[in-house]
């Protein structure tokens, strides 16, 4: 058993609590704004095709995106914290001291290690106190350590596992091993302005949500994941020296918002192309959907696992002590498990059959239908403006529309749209896809989305908790920690989801009707491969543009009736205000925790 | 979500069949037309003109609607310009079916009784292929969606192919009216023979714009 007593000198964040629960409120507020605005977006097809009711929706996507956001979110995560400055080169890292006796040791600052090869080295620590390592046994290690080169007066360049003997002889201390690798070592650009970094972050995760919500009131096309970067690198122009800003990094992340729309949109053309292909133009198109059906099913299963199974229990798997799976096993296991899903969920397709009749002639004519529903809805706007007798009249009138409209509705239902049986039976097959894609793209979400909030908070846990060592600590190696992070980031989002997220998934259910089933499938598994393949890169992209990209993508496969192509306009406008928008609120916020909390 | 808001704007394949069911039911007015001359009521004939001009004036509304909400940033299934084609040849059907019920509107004429069941076979055929277009039109909101292929194409392109032999049928029913007309030129007088000629004409010709819309509509399948 080791008792270890550091005595710290003076603590650079003196309000590591306050800090600290400033981040769990910011973070949550922001983790509550996705869940309200950004979930509708995976199950809003579902909900307007009829394929799932919205409760079922919401159930759903709050037990799909909690499951994403834990098991792949912290990929995201960490880039959105940590890789957007310069980190330094592991200028600090872990060291191992080896006793002969068990007694108290003390070491000195100015105390000189040498290698075999006999360079001299100084061990410094963040703390600017002495450790005071006190053992019963021969072994303890001490992190956060900066190993000095004397001579040269910078960072040492030592592998793992090299062994460093004290020049002057320290009482009972018999030898320092390296466990960790240290480079010739550069700070990290917030190594020494901690505090600042900390009220950054808080700044950061609050300007996105405020303008998450300001940007939401007034109906302006925003996304979560450039509010968030936004702020973050804006925070960074004003706290940092131009060149410690990572460009590089923040270049990658801004082309993968170019890339994932396109890539989105190819994937959902080759998809829908497909579909098309295969069973739309065939004569049997029933026979040939139940044909493809299980081959998707299998695919949607098997990137779901696989993304899962590949590196994606770490956070779970190793405060267990036990082993990641390799590629191959994950492959395995994902393939088998897929298997069995897809054999558990055919007996569904194989029950649709092809029933009801369809002609012009009875009058379900549903563009009737729809011209009576807005005329009701135009009635009962009129009502509103009207006074007087006008209003009684009007009134009358806009009973008897719904009336109306509601008898249309039951005779559209029977006649099932514009369909055919075949077509119907055939998207009654694809229902059954449209549901998985959708807890494919509600997990893809999960993973990417949750990084906006998450991340950085882990930055101002991290740092409030490990002091310089958290700036570069992954969420892998944080342990529980990291996991209950990501799990708060979850809660937040599935709670933003229940109070606010439903209403917007009823709002767009009733706008995308066009995306039928089989539309939708393809849209859906064409964006959530692409942001699940995104967020394992750790890029931060924008699921919202990713999904439009994609239904663009059916569309120019012929595969939408219409589609306006001035939303493209839109995303561009979307990139221009928010990254200034986020980036100057977060500024704003910054200045003010400075001067709260001190310099 | 407003971006969500403007991706999907409101299908021009779905006002496109309220344009459809509205010149079909001016060409449905020409069966009453009819019997309200084969009865000698002129003032019901006055009274279905009217009927006659609105409800084509409103497939004209209709028609205005959406060629100026084919905003040029749509992405659309099919071409602009094929989609504007379409409904100006839809279009005509009505202004047909117009041109008749003025035609029957200008003279009070009598029908021979010789000739009744003649006009009222080759009026009821006349409406026969305007039906069967606005079924085949009915499916271009599902064609729409599916890129224009499988069974349903067939069907469609199958549909729009026997429009021609119903136009064809038409023709030969008209054919076998002109024939009786001119047999009986003894006991009509000249104007009235020309009346019954070019009401004739009209109607033929309410039956060709149907054939030429669903040849087109054809075309508009047959080549994707």
């Amino acid at each position: 058993m080791v008792d270890v007593l550091l005595v710290a000198g003076s603590d650079p964040l003196a309000y590591a609590g306050w800090l600290m629960a400033a981040g769990l409120l910011f973070g949550l507020f922001m983790a509550w704004s996705i869940g309200a605005n950004d979930v509708a977006n995976s199950m809003g097809t579902s909900v307007g095709s009829k394929a799932l009711t919205l409760k079922q929706a919401i159930v759903i996507a709050a037990i799909v995106e909690f499951s994403g956001a834990l098991l792949v979110g912290r990929h995201v995560s960490d880039k959105i914290r940590s890789k957007i400055f310069d980190e330094g080169e592991n200028a600090t890292g872990q060291v191992e001291l080896v006793f002969k006796e068990s007694k108290a040791v003390t070491l000195a600052p100015s105390t000189v290690f040498k290698t075999s090869d006999g360079v001299e080295f100084k061990l410094e620590t963040e703390l600017s106190g002495t450790p005071h390592p006190t053992t019963t046994s021969g072994r303890f290690l001490l992190s956060g350590v900066k190993v000095m080169a004397v001579e040269r007066g910078d960072g040492a360049n030592l592998s793992k596992g090299t062994s460093l003997k004290a020049s002057a002889p320290v009482p009972h201390l018999e030898d320092v091993v390296t466990t960790t690798a240290f480079k010739n070592g550069r700070d990290g650009a917030f190594d020494k302005i901690l505090h600042l970094y900390v009220y950054g972050m808080l700044a950061s995760l609050l300007a996105a949500a405020t303008w998450l919500l300001v940007a939401t009131y007034f109906g302006l096309p925003v996304s979560t994941t450039h509010s968030i970067v936004g702020s973050v690198v804006g925070f960074g122009m004003v706290a940092l020296p131009w060149n410690q800003i990572m460009w590089g990094e923040v270049g990658k992340i801004i082309a993968s918002w170019v890339v994932s729309p396109v890539l989105a949109g190819a994937a959902s053309f080759l998809l829908f192309s497909l579909i098309h292909q295969r069973v739309l133009v065939q004569k049997d198109m029933v026979a040939s959907a139940r044909k493809l059906a299980p081959i998707f099913m299998f695919f949607v299963f098997l990137t779901i696992f696989l993304v899962t199974l590949y590196k994606g229990l770490k956070p779970v798997l190793k405060p267990l002590g036990l082993e990641d799976l390799e590629f191959w096993q994950a492959l395995g296991v994902a393939t088998v498990l897929s298997l069995l899903a897809t054999v558990c969920c055919m007996p569904l397709v194989r029950k649709v059959r092809v029933d009801g009749s369809w002609s012009a002639k009875e009058g379900h004519n549903p563009a009737l239908y729809d011209e009576v529903n807005r005329m009701a809805e135009r009635c009962k706007k009129l009502t509103m403006i009207a006074t007087g007798s006008v209003e009684d009249e009007l009134k009358g009138i806009q009973i008897r529309m719904e009336s109306l409209e509601t008898r249309l509705s039951k005779t559209k239902a029977q006649s099932g749209g514009w369909a055919t049986p075949e077509m119907r039976a055939t998207e009654k097959i694809f229902v059954y896809l449209q549901i998985l894609s959708a807890c494919a793209l509600a997990f893809a979400h999960g993973a990417n989305d949750v990084a906006n909030s998450v991340g950085p908070l882990a930055g101002v846990i991290f740092v409030a908790k490990d002091g310089v060592a958290g700036l570069s600590i992954g969420i892998n190696e944080s342990g529980w920690w990291g996991v209950l992070i990501l799990v708060l980031g979850g809660i937040g989002i599935v709670v933003g989801l229940a109070t606010w997220g439903w209403r917007v998934i009823e709002t767009i259910g009733k706008k995308i009707t066009e995306l039928t089933p089989t539309r939708g499938f393809a849209a859906e598994f064409g964006a959530a491969v692409t942001i699940l393949i995104a967020s394992r890169q750790g890029l931060p992209i924008s699921t919202t543009h990713t999904l439009v990209g994609a239904v663009l993508g059916v569309g120019l496969a012929r595969g939408v009736g219409a589609l306006n192509f001035r939303v493209i306009r839109d995303i561009a406008i979307s990139w221009v205000i928010t990254l200034p928008a986020g980036a100057g609120l977060t500024v704003i916020f910054y200045f003010v925790f400075k001067s709260i909390f001190g310099q | 979500m407003a971006i969500f808001d403007k991706l999907f704007p409101e299908s021009p394949f779905k006002t496109l069949t309220v344009h459809t069911q509205k010149v079909h039911d001016c060409v449905q007015l020409v069966r009453p037309l009819v019997d309200a001359l084969l009865e000698g009521n002129f003032d019901k004939i006055l009274e279905l003109h009217d009927t006659m001009s609105k409800t084509e004036h409103e497939a004209d509304v209709v028609k205005t609607e959406i060629r100026d909400g084919l905003s040029s940033t749509w992405l659309l299934s099919v071409k602009r310009d094929d989609l504007s084609r379409y409904l100006a040849y839809q279009d005509d059907v009505a202004d047909a079916a117009e041109d008749f019920a003025v035609i029957l509107s200008l003279r009070k004429t009598t029908v021979h009784p010789a000739l009744k069941e003649d006009l009222t076979a080759f009026a009821d055929q006349v409406i026969h292929v305007s039906e069967t277009l606005l079924e085949m039109a009915n499916h271009l909101v599902t064609l729409s969606q599916t890129g224009f292929g499988g069974s349903l194409a067939d069907t469609v392109l199958h549909g729009t192919t026997q429009l021609g032999k119903e136009e064809w049928k038409a023709d030969r029913l008209q054919r076998k009216f002109a024939r009786h007309c001119y047999a009986l030129e003894d006991q009509l007088d000249p104007m009235t023979l020309f009346f019954y000629d070019k009401m004739c004409a009209t109607l033929s010709d309410i039956a060709n714009k149907a054939e030429n819309t669903g040849k087109f509509l054809h075309m508009l399948i047959a080549h994707r």
